[in-house]
């Protein structure tokens, strides 16, 4: 089946319209994937338009009254946010325009403003009714055409749930702090994305610095490195310390911290016993001995970049 | 030495109170006998102080009478023995060693004023002799006392196990020095039947001087000192007031004098520290001593108790806001306001604190006196004088990682107010004590200290979007992620592993790939409809008026399939709705887009016909009209089939 959208009014071609989309930065067509995206990241768009205003109006059978108007709009498809960016009239007078039309459009949306998808879009639409146009269908707010870039703002993945909070601000924990795993080791049949979180101190410049990842230094890799490998030892020892966990490791929903705390044992330690490795982690020794081999195994500073 | 004279109280015509009333007037504190001694003492020498600048100085002392003390108490003070005071007689006649304790001050008013309650005096001003020997729940009318009603001084009598206590001071008296000694004692009420002395009596004695009209006074001055000097207490400089007071046989539970003086050194720092913060000027407001047997005792330095260091910093806090009138909840300062009546009852200063190590000072054996043990959530209540009152224990934070000191202070305007609604053992604000506005003052206190405690314990929101800046930590996430491995992400790329040791096998649900059976299902169906044709659109549809409708004319083709007679051609439509939403059932009486005709792009004229056949020898491109709905978008589809048999 072929379908296709008949406007009640004379639509010029398509190519009276193209737009050049940068993403960040980087050329997109028609859609873009965001790598690492998250609310704290606001984006950069820039879309160059080239609209041939000739044959618009020709194609459409406007008069010299008629006016259109270019507008860059963005549609967050999870958060159901419009705006109009940015928008200019541009009249059809012969003589007051020229054939075609070179223009850029940019703007920054604030990722707190956004989810799942944004549609961002040029769109060309009749400003006024054209009342003397060859053509008597075209009304007010038509729109003879537009351009969109989809911008997929999730991820195939997978997080780690991690959030920021103010140590100041929050009782629970010392204020020069700057990070804390807020989990429940003796109790593993809860869902991870619900019962474990990495709290972040946005107090902490230097943990705050690293974290963002953005300049990639041998202090701030050592400090998100040394946070995963804080985790991991906390999951770990936390597990291996629970009679439950130990009893019947396996009997964990799918999901559940106990179910990717076994995975993470399996990946880290293929060859070792879970009850093994809990013997090692009750004796003082031995459980040294665990967390070097666990240094080992995460790689800890091996690279700093 | 001439022996002091005796004077046992008589009951009047009108009535006495007889001194177990005193002793009972105390009530059932909540406090230890040594800690509620102290608290009274040291609250009764910060009211005596003789200027706000200059320090007062209290020590407590003890030692065991020596011999020579023991024969002075014989011989010189308790010549005259009272009726009815077994007690006193059996340790006056029998034991050769007592203990004493000596509770002193220095740079305080000492006990001035007259010193009988009977007669009208010309002496203005404080008469603390008679409040303090004479007369029975006497309340003071100085501005900014720690004690009130003047039932306090029960806690001295109590502290020693024959209600005994000698009383030695120095003041100013007509503008010159005056010493004075008296011996106080609660006794037994009883009744001599006949003789000389019958009547009832209430219990009360003194043993001073006789005077003239046969009343026991004080011994003064040269004689106070000889007797004071005897029985071993603290003497005076030139120009120094202030008072001894000497408790005869001290008894504290079962305590013995290590575990006494140990508990009252721990009681010091957590119920005064204040009185250790230096003024303005530097001066430490109260010296603290205490001694047994010559030996210091050592007293912490609350300044490094973790925990009363807490309470310090959050009154150091208070101190910095004292003055501002606005609320400084910001800075942990919080105003305490009666909202009807309106009054501003005083401030509460709150600092939270990451859990330490709890205060290494505890004293195990006496840890009762110790206001509270555990996390750290409590008020520091406390009145004008700055002596506290009590610890209020405030709801617990949800962490034990984090604690929280408060002090509350009361306004000085309603101090006072407060002051009533302490009971004699000065350990509690207790609203039924006032009456109307008052005690809705002092009921409101705590409830106002209660909602900013909520507020305060409560966890706080989340702060995220305009109130604080946010942090890009997507990437730093990704990061994360391995450390959860699960179903379809990524941690097999970051950590080397073998497959299989994850338990998980490849069919399991991980790999999103298609399933033999759909790809079979899929693999059937394109075999069931092998005579559909691909329609193209070659050119956007062009809106025409055709025969006065507004139609839009669509040019199509399609690839040809050899051995067909011919092209079913079909259309559908339908509006597309505000928000991309398609309607093929149209309202009742709306107009519905609808076949005209079709023909070959060449042609000129229409065929109308409901159903469009191409034979298979024509060829395209072809044009359909459909009608459009006015001023709507419609969306039309179109669909072929090769047929093969007419």
């Amino acid at each position: 089946m072929t379908s296709i959208d008949i406007y009640p009014f004379l639509r010029p071609s398509e190519d009276a319209l193209i737009v050049k989309w940068t993403v960040n930065g980087v050329e997109s067509i028609e859609s873009s994937e965001i790598p690492h995206w998250d609310p704290a990241t606001s984006i950069k768009i820039q879309a160059n338009v080239s609209i041939n205003l000739q044959k618009i109006k020709d194609q459409c059978k406007f008069s010299d009254d008629d006016i259109i108007r270019i507008s860059f709009k963005w549609l967050s498809l999870g958060t159901n946010l419009l705006k109009c960016s940015e928008s200019v009239d541009t009249p059809l007078e012969t003589g007051l325009f020229e054939d075609t039309l070179e223009r850029g459009f940019s703007t920054e949306i604030d990722g707190g403003l956004i989810f799942d998808h944004v549609k961002c879009s040029i769109i060309i639409s009749v400003v006024n009714n054209c009342k003397n146009s060859i053509h008597p269908f075209i009304k007010k707010g038509a729109i003879l055409l537009a351009k969109d870039l989809e911008i997929n703002l999730d991820s195939e993945e997978s997080r780690f749930p991690v959030e920021q909070i103010d140590f100041n601000n929050n009782f629970h924990l010392p204020a020069d702090a700057g990070w804390f795993l807020d989990w429940n080791p003796d109790d593993l049949t809860i869902m991870a994305l619900g019962g474990i979180r990495l709290y972040i101190n946005s107090h902490h410049q230097n943990i705050v610095k690293a974290v963002t990842m953005r300049e990639k230094t041998p202090v701030n890799s050592a400090i998100t490195q040394m946070i995963k490998f804080d985790i991991a030892r906390s999951l770990f020892f936390g597990a291996l310390q629970n009679e439950k966990f130990l009893e019947d490791p396996d009997d964990y929903e799918e999901g559940s911290i106990g179910k990717h705390v076994v995975r993470l044992i399996d990946i880290t330690f293929p060859n070792e016993d879970i009850n093994g490795l809990s013997n090692q982690v009750k004796d003082s020794k031995k459980r040294q001995n665990l967390e070097c081999k666990l240094q080992e195994k995460l790689k800890l500073f091996q690279e700093l970049i | 030495m001439q022996p002091l004279n005796l004077q046992s109280e008589k009951f009047s015509a009108t009535g006495n109170l007889v001194s177990h009333g005193l002793l009972n007037a105390m009530g059932r504190p909540q406090h230890s006998l040594q800690k509620i001694l102290l608290r009274e003492t040291v609250q009764n020498s910060w009211d005596a102080r003789s200027s706000d600048e200059d320090p007062v100085s209290f020590s407590i002392k003890g030692w065991t009478a020596t011999t020579a003390q023991m024969d002075f108490l014989k011989k010189v003070i308790f010549v005259e023995k009272p009726k009815k005071f077994d007690d006193l007689e059996k340790v006056i006649e029998h034991d050769d060693h007592i203990d004493f304790l000596v509770v002193s001050d220095r740079g305080t008013t000492g006990l001035g004023g007259p010193t009988r309650a009977d007669k009208i005096s010309n002496i203005t001003g404080p008469q603390d002799f008679v409040d303090f020997l004479r007369n029975i729940g006497q309340s003071t009318d100085r501005k900014y006392h720690g004690g009130t009603y003047g039932y306090g001084k029960a806690a001295l009598y109590l502290s020693s196990s024959i209600r005994t206590i000698c009383v030695d001071t120095c003041t100013s008296h007509e503008n010159k020095p005056q010493r004075r000694f008296i011996v106080s004692a609660m006794g037994e009420k009883f009744t001599i039947g006949k003789g000389e002395y019958s009547g009832n009596y209430t219990g009360r004695h003194w043993w001073g001087r006789i005077s003239d009209d046969e009343i026991v006074e004080p011994a003064l001055n040269s004689d106070a000192e000889k007797i004071a000097s005897e029985l071993g207490l603290p003497g005076f400089t030139s120009n120094e007031f202030g008072t001894n007071i000497l408790i005869l046989c001290p008894k504290f539970q079962d305590l013995d004098h290590d575990a006494l003086m140990k508990s009252l050194a721990e009681c010091i720092p957590w119920y005064f520290w204040p009185k250790f913060i230096p003024d303005k000027n530097g001066i430490v407001p109260m010296k603290f001593e205490l001694q047994w047997e010559n030996e210091l005792v050592p007293i912490p330095d609350p300044y490094k108790m973790p925990v009363v260091r807490k309470f310090i910093e959050s009154y150091e806090n208070y101190q910095r806001m004292e003055k501002t009138l606005s609320d400084n909840s910001e800075n942990g300062v919080h105003k305490i306001e009666c909202k009807k009546p309106k009054k501003h009852l005083g401030k509460l200063s709150l600092i939270r604190f990451p859990a330490e190590a709890r205060d290494i000072h505890i004293n195990t054996e006496t840890d009762s006196d110790i206001p509270f043990t555990g996390q750290t959530h409590h008020i520091a209540l406390m009145r004008q004088p700055r002596l506290i009152l009590k610890y209020h224990s405030g709801p617990p934070l949800p962490d034990d990682m984090v604690g929280y000191a408060g002090v509350f202070i009361v306004d000085d305007e309603v101090d006072r107010i407060f002051a009533r609604a302490e009971p004699p053992s000065h350990d509690d604000w207790i609203k039924t004590l006032l009456e109307g506005t008052e005690r809705t003052y002092v009921s409101t206190y705590l409830i106002r200290i209660t909602e900013v405690l909520r507020q305060f314990t409560d966890p706080p929101p989340i702060v995220s979007g305009d109130e604080q800046q946010q942090i890009p930590m997507g990437q730093f996430s990704q990061f994360l992620a391995p450390l959860l491995p699960g179903v379809g992400n990524s941690s097999q790329k970051m950590i080397p592993r073998n497959e299989s040791s994850l338990g998980v096998s490849p069919t399991d649900g991980r790999y999103t790939g298609k399933s033999r059976q759909e790809r079979a299902l899929r693999k059937s169906r394109h075999k069931e409809s092998p005579k559909s044709i691909k329609i193209k659109i070659l050119e956007s549809p062009e809106v025409i008026n055709l025969e006065g409708k507004r139609t839009a004319v669509i040019k199509f083709d399609f690839d040809k399939i050899p051995s067909c007679v011919g092209y079913k051609i079909e259309i559908d439509s339908a509006v597309i709705l505000d928000g991309n939403s398609i309607e093929k059932e149209p309202p009742a009486g709306s107009e519905v887009p609808y076949l005209i005709g079709w023909k070959k792009a060449d042609d000129r004229d229409w065929i109308k016909e409901k159903e469009i056949f191409i034979p298979s020898d024509q060829k395209g491109p072809w044009h359909i009209a459909v009608s459009i709905t006015r001023d709507i978008l419609t969306n039309i589809s179109v669909t072929g089939e090769a047929e093969f048999t007419k």
